[in-house]
């Protein structure tokens, strides 16, 4: 009976687990994109006071720098993007298998956000 | 019916929207075209038991040197301070992701070898040369180059 059972309870077993491995993983790559926006908003803040102080003081316009948008808005798309490419290819994976392409996902958006955590400051001259 | 576009003489009597079917399906001239399926190409999966071609392995062999520069790379960067003054759980965090980059490549390679064994060579090496441009230690390059 349960060579019979078996097979009709593998994919009710295989989709709970892909949707704890979705919401562990989502919730990981959420805080990643917090921290970003974090970065995002503390950087151009600062860029922001950094040049009000040149503009307040006599020179130092040569000084002036401006905010790497470009970098920080990639910094926030790099988790979002790779959590729905994980989940695109592993749509009709086995659960190991979307557990696997997940753990490398975050492991290369987290080689990314390490890249432009070092490279974005390096940008800022003050 | 006769209609606008029906001869003068209305010596036809046919509809105009008759042209726009297909015909009766009773009719003996009439052709199905479920009963002519075009005939579709369609990709075999790659027998997963089959031995690898040369090329293959020789392109598999390449990332795999590759992806072990990259692991060193980012061995040699594991003491780069990303982050300072931050909370418990970012610390945590960023000590987990430094983790990761090491054996990222190693993951990454044995992840497409495994989980891509019913796909195409071409397919599978696509998908290292994306983890070759995604895991690149940049990192490595900065603190020795611009650090």
């Amino acid at each position: 009976m349960t060579a019979v059972t078996t097979p009709e309870r593998r994919p009710r077993v295989d989709l709970l687990g892909k949707l704890v491995v979705w919401v562990v993983f989502g919730a990981l790559f959420a805080y990643m994109t917090v921290q970003a926006v974090g970065n995002l908003v503390q950087i151009s803040q600062s860029v922001a006071q950094f040049n009000a102080f040149l503009d307040s003081s006599s020179g130092g316009d040569s000084l002036r720098t401006s905010t790497p948008w470009a970098w920080l808005v990639l910094d926030i798309a790099i988790a979002p993007v790779a959590f729905v490419v994980a989940l695109l290819v592993t749509r009709r994976s086995r659960l190991v298998v979307t557990v696997a392409v997940f753990v490398v996902a975050f492991a290369a958006a987290g080689s990314l956000w390490l890249d432009l955590q070092l490279f974005v400051p390096s940008l800022l001259d003050f | 019916m006769t209609t606008a576009a029906s001869p003068p003489d209305g010596s036809v009597d046919r509809d105009d929207d008759e042209a726009l079917s297909w015909g009766d399906a009773d009719d003996a001239t009439h052709v199905d075209a479920a009963h002519n399926p075009v005939a579709v190409k369609e990709r075999a999966e790659r027998d997963p038991d089959a031995p690898e071609t040369s090329g293959a392995l020789v392109g598999f062999g390449v990332f795999g040197g590759l992806y072990l520069l990259y692991t060193v790379a980012w061995l040699l960067t594991a003491s780069t301070s990303y982050v300072d003054g931050v909370d418990t759980v970012l610390t945590v965090f960023v000590e987990v992701l430094r983790f990761l980059s090491i054996v990222a490549p190693a993951l990454w390679f044995t992840v497409v070898l495994w989980a891509g064994r019913g796909k195409r060579t071409r397919t599978r090496l696509l998908w290292m040369l994306l983890g070759a441009a995604v895991l690149f230690p940049w990192p490595f390059l900065m603190t020795r180059s611009f650090g």
